[in-house]
């Protein structure tokens, strides 16, 4: 085992609270186990990927009780999703090491900026006292 | 024939099938990169789906009335939809790179499965009493210096 248990749990427990607030762990996981555990690229998307199935598996188990989750949507998502996850996969499979690395970090790049972007807009208009997605029904 | 401008906002001017072909291609476009990065199609999700006009088969506004889908769900319904979506999505893509041979240690695994567990309950209960969005600005600004980094 290469993963230093102790602050991998840590580590662990921290990037799962941040994703359930809806903070995001997109990377964040990523970045933990290639710059401190020294984890292949795609090793630690791998890894990533079960990470989110068992954080976000549990947060969702907590949403669906108290949020109106549309099932109509999530399907009609889920219907092209998939193809695209499965295309996604494909295109891994034909890229080396190093692109997937600068894409991996393009999408961190745009990430991180769609947020902050995201959170300034929230702010202004808290400000100007209106809601940031208001409900409507 | 005198043509009125129409001042709309261009989301709400959007008809026919456009909403769905909208919708279809941004999960197209979650999967494609949760398949590719192993993350972030949650992402892309949650920052895309409010502004996009909300498809037939989930509008109740009326024919012809086309509204942004923010219209109909908050900000958490959102996110709880994004994960929704996600995660039959990403055990997809894990099943992919597993037959690809891109296998985790079992022990590994066995590690995270109760710290990511109890974490993802943790902040989805945290989620109803705190405003995180200070979290949000800082966990925003440290991936896009990571983002930085990994590119040079």
């Amino acid at each position: 085992m290469r993963l230093p248990w102790f602050i991998t749990v840590l580590a662990t427990f921290f990037v799962a609270v941040l994703s359930g607030l809806g903070v995001g762990s997109a990377g964040l996981f990523v970045l933990y186990l290639t710059g401190i555990c020294g984890l292949a690229q795609t090793e630690a998307q791998g890894l990533n990927l079960v990470f989110f199935l068992l954080s976000a598996g549990a947060s969702l188990l907590f949403h669906a009780r108290r949020r109106r989750i549309p099932g109509s949507l999530v399907l009609f998502l889920l219907l092209f999703a998939i193809p695209g996850a499965l295309a996604g996969t494909r295109l891994l499979q034909t890229l080396d090491a190093a692109t997937v690395r600068r894409l991996f970090g393009g999408m961190l790049i745009l990430t991180g900026g769609s947020a902050l972007w995201r959170e300034l807009r929230a702010a202004r208009r808290a400000r100007q006292g209106k809601e940031g997605h208001g409900l409507n029904l | 024939m005198r043509h009125e401008q129409d001042n709309r906002p261009l989301v709400t001017r959007l008809s026919g099938v456009w909403p769905q072909v909208l919708c279809a291609a941004l999960g197209f476009g979650a999967g494609l990169v949760n398949g590719l990065l192993g993350a972030a199609g949650g992402i892309l999700l949650v920052t895309v789906l409010p502004w996009l006009p909300a498809p037939s088969f989930f509008c109740t506004a009326g024919e012809g009335v086309y509204r942004p889908l923010s219209r109909y769900l908050d900000r958490k319904d959102i996110f709880a939809t994004a994960l929704a979506v996600m995660l039959p999505v990403s055990a997809v893509s894990f099943l992919r790179y597993w037959l690809g041979g891109i296998r985790p240690d079992p022990a590994e695994l066995a590690m995270l499965l109760l710290p990511a567990a109890l974490g993802g309950l943790a902040g989805a209960w945290l989620l109803e009493r705190i405003s995180p969005r200070m979290l949000r600005l800082l966990f925003a600004g440290l991936v896009a210096v990571s983002g930085v980094r990994m590119l040079f």
